[in-house]
């Protein structure tokens, strides 16, 4: 199963998992920290393989874990790549 | 960054008294080092940052990026970005291996103009690797914590106490978008700016100083700009000293091209807001892309004259 991290930045250098995004059926399924589920559900993030920069959601499905990488890297809160379990 | 050589340092480990056994130390240091830290002007901040010894360094997992916290001797955290750990490239016109420079540069635009809201970033070597050092900003919220802190708090949906939060603090909001317009940021979103004691941090500014895809986090045309954002574009224009150092700083680490593009923009969009008193929508189409036809009231910081700009532009 494909799925992805994402790592918040705590006080003192550690990181904490807070969200996981699995792929399941084509799907992305979204388990953790409420505020950051609603935020990529609500907001989305932006495909960075586009010119257009258009928003990717949790049902664009593959294509939007690979992006998360992209989107999540300001060291405060970084998403992990596509990994394999 | 926090504490100076005269400051006594604080102890970077306590104990527990009634057991003796050493309790994790690092919160409590971080807290009161920010504590001292307004003290401090930019440039000392700056060269805290540039010069102070790396005593730890975590590299961080995940990100496009290569990210690391770094700790500094007898001081806070900052996240360092190796150039070498920019693999990727996320922006047409925005080479992998420029991020960190973009990332200084978005920091010497909020430090010269005045917005005075990006925490300080300089370029420094760690572990004889270069890259961008800012500042670690501790005890902060994401903006999107916050949202949900107030969606839960008011039993609001999400989108709801965004907008709730947007009407709270619209003047900021307004500062920021101004901001990622003279930077060119196509990279905003909920999770790139902080909130600290009820203020805006932007951060993560490795994808401005482009010239497409402008991102911002909500759009403000035709909006009102707050007086205390025209007194800070009214002020840059008049002070030359000032041009003239942002100008410089920003010269050593960016192409003349970028350099001059940005200060169109700052050009373009403090006479739209000191004539109408907010950027029109209709200027839309002319700020994204940015169009760079029209002359610059610095073009002569630039040594240009309209048979350059073709070139230069």
């Amino acid at each position: 199963m494909k799925y992805v991290k994402i790592y918040r930045l705590q006080n003192g250098g550690e990181q904490k998992a807070i969200v996981e995004c699995k792929l399941i059926d084509n799907e992305v399924s979204i388990d953790g920290d409420a505020s950051f589920v609603e935020s990529l559900k609500h907001e989305g993030i932006i495909d960075y393989s586009a010119e257009t920069g258009k928003k990717l959601f949790p049902a664009d499905g593959l294509k939007f874990m690979e992006q998360l990488q992209n989107n999540f890297k300001s060291g405060y809160l970084n998403a992990s790549a596509v990994l394999e379990e | 960054m926090l504490g100076t050589p005269s400051m006594e340092p604080l102890k970077p480990t306590i104990c527990d008294s009634s057991s003796g056994k050493k309790i994790k130390p690092d919160q409590e240091f971080l807290s009161e080092k920010a504590a001292v830290k307004e003290q401090l002007s930019a440039e000392e901040m700056e060269k805290i940052l540039e010069t102070r010894e790396v005593i730890k360094e975590m590299a961080l997992d995940g990100g496009a990026n290569k990210s690391v916290c770094i700790r500094l001797k007898d001081d806070g955290d900052a996240i360092f970005k190796p150039k070498s750990g920019e693999k990727i490239k996320l922006r047409s016109g925005i080479e992998a291996g420029s991020y960190f420079q973009r990332e200084r540069a978005a920091y010497l635009v909020s430090k010269y103009m005045g917005f005075d809201f990006v925490p300080p970033t300089v370029i420094r070597e760690v572990g004889n690797e270069i890259g961008s050092s800012q500042e670690f900003i501790a005890d902060a919220q994401l903006y999107t914590e916050r949202v949900k802190q107030i969606s839960f708090a008011l039993d609001f949906d999400y989108d709801v106490a965004d907008e709730y939060l947007y009407s709270q603090m619209e003047g900021q909001f307004i500062k920021l978008w101004v901001y990622d317009i003279v930077i060119f940021n196509s990279d905003r979103h909920g999770n790139n700016f902080l909130i600290k004691d009820n203020k805006i941090v932007p951060i993560d500014h490795g994808l401005s100083m482009g010239d497409s895809g402008l991102k911002t986090y909500y759009s403000c045309y035709d909006e009102p700009i707050p007086a205390d954002v025209q007194d800070l574009l009214e002020k840059f224009s008049e002070s030359t000293e000032r041009q003239s150092q942002l100008k410089q700083e920003l010269l050593e680490i960016l192409p003349e091209e970028l350099v001059a593009k940005c200060f169109a923009r700052i050009d373009k969009v403090t006479r739209i807001i000191m004539d109408k008193g907010c950027i029109p929508a209709e200027e839309e189409e002319k700020i994204d892309p940015f169009d760079i036809s029209e002359p610059s009231g610095f073009d002569e910081l630039f040594d240009l004259d309209s048979s350059d700009r073709g070139s230069i532009y």
